[in-house]
């Protein structure tokens, strides 16, 4: 009974979207998996691997270059959704070209990542990037199965091992210039936060918006909300709308549904509104008027890097703006509104930073 | 608390219309589960069916609205797609659970199932949905109406769909409560081999309702990303059909209650994001995000819920057994 069920998890798990292109493979991996989880379910502990990474190498390509680095990326999403997931893509292809191997799996559930990861191990890869926070478990249960294969999750809590390294979001930082120009743009001082969940990288994000804005701007206020769901666009757009109603008309949001809605309730209520790890001035022209860009690619060399020079150990990786990871753009259509002064002033304060001048206060709750 | 700013007229005003801009999709996916339900087919595919009517109607609005650029049109357009698509999987759920008598249940799981991959696969395969945009209907204030302090904001200064939606609940009432159609479907929730000897086809009295809940469901995820988000993502509707299903026992099969069960929902959201916005201390706003689900326990719990459930609901009906 235990074992149908959980092959029949597994079948509509195997015929979701992102296998469906392969519809060949999928069927072949069905045929085997399917026994080897009725098997499993009996209280043998066999391992299934059903993952098609989308770019696996060639046989030949593994066993001839030695010295090519090869990295595996696993992402929880899509590879395009112009934020989290696409930025971690993008940094992979950037490494593609100066002739990293890299191999990718796009939409992988944290129920089947375990699988993924160990195929990706098993294949040799030098550097396994387990892109999302929820991945943890799998992580940490597979890096121990797999000591000479260096791992590296989302955590962003400092959570690592001797082969496991943890990389942080450090996000408030960007969060701190966008300060700048709310302080600027907004007309109340009155600047809105939205988090999915109020949890720590969200909150520091909101807080060190605030802070900057006070920089230029001390009566600037700040008021936040949680709203309850990573993805529920239409709550996310109220809520902005009711901050909009005290007041807020600059929003910066956390998580894909609080972006997405601050940015149409931006539209509604003639506001600003701020893109999320990633350039969104496509899905609001009129008013995305900064975005907090998440250039991954120095973060993964460093990895890289780091496991050719065995220095991986138990790193948590905090890269930010001084190494170019976190950036602030003004979109080109809003330039002439934020004025030279202030864009003049974020370069600055981005390179006070950099030299450790200044310190972006990180609050996170 | 700041009482003062939440005992105000605009507060109330903008807690009322934020209530109704969340309540009305949820609201239309209810009314066609109880059309359904009182048939006897018990659909747990709202989900499922409302994300493709979602998707359907925002590809259909932004496919006509880029070529033709009639964009009230290609609204009005769009709508109906979504509502076929609906009454497309609703198709689907009436051949598995009325002639193919599987569990409904099951049938139900598997359409929401099936809505959610169908969806995520178009997504994920055209990246251009995720960036697309559609433009959405303008408030439409009724001359006159809308001029009344208070009442005419919260009530009557709406796009076109609210007031549709108003109309719905009163003509599923009347349908349903007021009219032999109206009766017929209900006798054959409650014992379809009545309405079977009386020279009536139960699968087609079924079918017919199945589909109809199903085509309201869709219209009501078309709503949600074309008239009120303006954007279609994977899993826009997020738990809205879970949540209908909910209200439809909430309701006990009542449009007038479906209503305001509806508006519970959307006003408690509406009150907790104010709350938020004005920084509370005393209140904490997770207790107003429990409240409508408290008040649909404790409705499930009393007794009359089991009394007015319709007797063949959730039951396959086969001729000649009794």
């Amino acid at each position: 009974m235990i074992a149908g069920l959980i092959s029949l998890n597994q079948l509509f798990r195997m015929t979701t979207p992102f296998t469906f292109r392969r519809l060949l493979p999928t069927l072949w991996g069905l045929s085997l998996s399917i026994p080897l989880l009725v098997l499993g379910a009996c209280g043998q502990s066999t391992t299934s691997t059903d993952a098609e990474p989308t770019e696996a190498a060639s046989p030949t390509e593994a066993e001839g270059s030695a010295d090519v680095p090869r990295m595996a990326l696993v992402l929880s999403g899509s590879s395009t959704d112009q934020s989290w997931d696409q930025a971690a893509f993008e940094a992979g292809q950037k490494l593609e070209e100066q002739g990293v191997e890299v191999a990718v799996s796009e939409a992988v559930d944290p129920a089947n990542v375990a699988a993924v990861l160990r195929q990706y191990a098993e294949e040799g890869y030098d550097l396994v990037v387990a892109h999302s926070f929820s991945y943890q478990d799998a992580v940490f249960e597979v890096a121990e199965e797999f000591p000479e294969v260096n791992f590296a999750w989302a955590g962003g809590i400092g959570e690592t091992a001797e082969n496991v390294a943890d990389y942080d979001q450090p996000f408030y930082q960007g969060a701190y210039l966008i300060g700048l120009v709310a302080a600027e743009l907004s007309e109340t001082g009155k600047l809105g936060a939205l988090y999915g969940y109020d949890i720590p990288v969200c909150h520091a994000m909101g807080e060190a918006m605030l802070a900057g804005a006070q920089q230029v701007r001390p009566g600037a206020t700040l008021t936040s909300a949680a709203v309850g769901d990573w993805y529920d666009v239409a709550k996310a757009k109220e809520a902005a709308l009711s901050q909009a109603e005290t007041g807020v008309d600059f929003w910066i949001g956390c998580g894909q549904g609080p972006t997405l809605g601050q940015i149409e309730a931006a539209k509604e209520s003639s506001g600003y509104a701020t893109g999320y790890v990633g350039d969104m001035s496509s899905l609001g022209p009129e008013v995305v008027a900064s975005n907090l860009i998440w250039n991954m690619e120095p973060l993964f060399q460093q990895m890289l890097d780091d496991t050719a020079a065995n220095t991986f150990a138990d790193q948590f990786y905090n890269l930010a703006i001084p190494e170019g990871v976190i950036q602030v753009e003004v979109p080109t259509d809003f330039q002439d509104e934020v004025g030279e002064e202030v864009l003049k002033s974020v370069e600055e304060t981005k390179e006070q930073i950099a030299a450790g001048e200044l310190e972006v206060p990180f609050v996170p709750n | 608390m700041p009482w003062d700013q939440i005992l105000t007229t605009t507060f109330l005003i903008a807690i009322l219309t934020a209530g109704i801009r969340l309540a009305v999709p949820v609201l239309l996916a209810v009314l066609g589960e109880i059309i359904t339900q009182l048939s006897g087919v018990m659909n747990l595919g709202l989900e499922g069916i409302m994300l493709v009517g979602g998707l359907a109607g925002f590809a259909t609005t932004y496919a006509l609205q880029q070529t033709t650029g009639l964009t009230e049109l290609s609204i009005w357009l769009g709508l109906l797609a979504g509502l076929l698509a609906g009454m497309l999987m609703g198709l689907v759920m009436a051949i598995l659970s009325i002639t193919c008598r599987t569990d409904q249940v099951i049938a139900g799981i598997t359409l929401v199932l099936l809505g959610q991959s169908l969806t995520t696969y178009f997504y994920r395969e055209y990246p251009a949905l995720g960036k697309a945009r559609v433009t959405g209907l303008a408030p439409l204030p009724i001359p006159g109406l809308s001029q009344i302090p208070v009442v005419g904001d919260v009530l009557f200064n709406h796009s076109l769909v609210v007031y549709l939606s108003a109309l719905l609940v009163m003509l599923c009432w009347f349908l349903l409560y007021r009219t032999r159609w109206g009766l017929q479907i209900r006798a054959t929730g409650e014992h379809p081999a009545v309405v079977d000897t009386s020279g009536l086809s139960v699968i087609t009295i079924r079918y017919l309702c199945t589909l109809a809940g199903s085509a309201l469901a869709g219209f009501g995820g078309a709503v949600l990303t074309v008239v009120q988000l303006n954007l279609f993502i994977e899993g826009v509707t997020a738990g809205r059909g879970w949540i209908a299903i909910a209200l439809v026992f909430f309701s006990r099969w009542q449009p007038g209650l479906a209503l305001f069960g509806a508006l519970l929902f959307g006003i408690a959201d509406a009150i907790q994001f104010r709350i938020q916005a004005l920084g509370s201390e005393t209140l904490p706003y997770e207790f107003l995000l429990m409240l409508p689900y408290l008040l649909t326990l404790l409705v499930l719990v009393s007794r009359r819920i089991r009394d007015q459930t319709p007797t063949a609901l959730g039951i396959p009906y086969i001729q000649g057994k009794r």
